[in-house]
């Protein structure tokens, strides 16, 4: 494979392939990777504006590490908004507001939490690898749940959502890895709820 | 190489899913996963509430044309985390949606801001080295404006002398107004002062090449 593809994606000139704008985002290229993506940059006006504007939008991402401390509250906006796109309609179109309506990502103010409590595993607890199998307490016979997995690092494993309270990870999970895991509601009058972060390690 | 092994894993559930049942729930998963940063993105090009919900229907549908034809072409290999390259895909895609919806005369409003704050290097430039203090000085001459273009002239001509880097680190500082602090992360240079000085030592160095061309104080 060409360490340093060119595509058409835009227009008919050639523009930078994702893959090398990506690796020029995050300064990972080697130094003939960077002459060469530099090299463009200087000529092309459209990718140099577009590295401007990825550059903000990257830099304006929830950041994962800061995560660990406000992902509820993410989560929580993360599930109002996924909650109106998926659940409410699920052939992939987002739902339609009331009119006057603030718009979905607003939903998920401090004020509107809830608390969905964990059953199992419990927080800190040590799960033997193989099936590992999350529950919580309903909040409401309509709401739906997404659950997430991820890594200590905050890399996303799985998500689901789910209107059932229970769910089986479906995917092999590392012997002694240490993973977060958490369930936000999106509940029929609109509110949300959330369990917090929990964690749990993968025992043999 | 184990497709597992290599790729995020809501991405290598969906790839490699077996029949339609358990695609259908790998991509749900994949979303879920995935929407926030999503939404974000296409959120940072402008426009209304219903505007982004279209845009992100659009992009949506995008990636889930002809098989996650899209989300295929992520290499595995690729120098960046996926997410960094799906912002990429999903920022072209928004783009894309504009396009068709609203003709390449007008852009998002991102590109339009940068349309509208963007000024020649060149110009920008001119600023740096004085050019325009040289030209304004000269502002009553009926010639003025041929001076004007002669200095602009050589002043493109003495930056496409310079090497590629130098000339992507003026235009991200000049063209693009970027912070010095972006610049030098963006580029790997250790601090911002790296980006001032060496800016002011291009811009010295331009000035030199443009007295060397005859453009010496007020006269082209």
């Amino acid at each position: 494979m060409p360490r340093f593809a060119m595509v058409i994606p835009m227009t008919r000139v050639e523009h930078l392939d994702p893959g090398s704008m990506a690796a020029y985002l995050e300064g990972r290229c080697d130094s003939e990777d960077r002459s060469r993506i530099e090299a463009h940059l200087a000529e092309c006006s459209e990718c140099c504006g577009e590295l401007v504007a990825l550059d903000q939008t990257i830099r304006t991402l929830p950041s994962r590490k800061r995560g660990r401390t406000v992902l509820p509250l993410l989560a929580l906006g993360a599930a109002a908004a996924i909650g109106a796109f998926i659940v409410l309609r699920p052939g992939d179109r987002p739902a339609e507001l009331p009119a006057g309506a603030p718009p979905i990502v607003q939903r998920s103010r401090p004020e509107s939490i809830t608390s969905i409590a964990i059953v199992e595993p419990a927080s800190g607890a040590r799960v033997a690898a193989g099936e590992v199998v999350l529950r919580w307490t309903p909040v409401e016979p309509e709401a739906r749940y997404l659950v997430t997995v991820t890594t200590s690092e905050g890399d996303s494993v799985w998500a689901l959502l789910t209107p059932d309270s229970a769910a089986a990870i479906p995917v092999a999970l590392d012997q002694g890895g240490e993973y977060l895991w958490y369930v936000d509601a999106l509940l029929p009058g609109g509110g949300t709820a959330s369990s917090g972060i929990h964690h749990f390690q993968v025992v043999p | 190489m184990a497709l597992t092994d290599e790729l995020p894993l809501e991405l290598a559930s969906l790839l490699s899913a077996s029949d339609n049942a358990s695609e259908e729930r790998a991509w749900q998963s994949f979303i879920a996963v995935h929407s926030r940063l999503i939404l974000h993105t296409l959120h940072r090009l402008g426009g209304d509430h219903d505007t982004v919900m279209d845009r992100y229907a659009y992009v949506i549908e995008q990636l889930r044309r002809d098989r996650y034809h899209r989300l295929r072409t992520y290499s595995p290999t690729e120098r960046s985390k996926f997410t960094t390259w799906l912002v990429v895909v999903v920022h072209r895609l928004g783009l894309d949606h504009h396009r068709r919806r609203y003709g390449s005369s007008s852009d998002a409003k991102g590109n339009h801001d940068a349309r509208v704050t963007r000024r020649r290097l060149a110009d920008l430039l001119a600023d740096r080295v004085d050019v325009e203090t040289m030209a304004a000085a000269e502002a009553g001459a009926p010639d003025s404006g041929i001076r004007s273009e002669d200095l602009h002239r050589l002043l493109k001509r003495a930056l496409e002398h310079l090497d590629p880097r130098d000339r992507l680190l003026l235009r991200l500082r000049f063209e693009l107004d970027l912070p010095a602090r972006r610049v030098a992360e963006l580029m790997g240079l250790p601090t911002p002062f790296h980006v001032y000085r060496r800016c002011n030592r291009l811009c010295e160095g331009l000035r030199v090449d443009l007295a060397r061309r005859g453009v010496e104080d007020q006269e082209p």
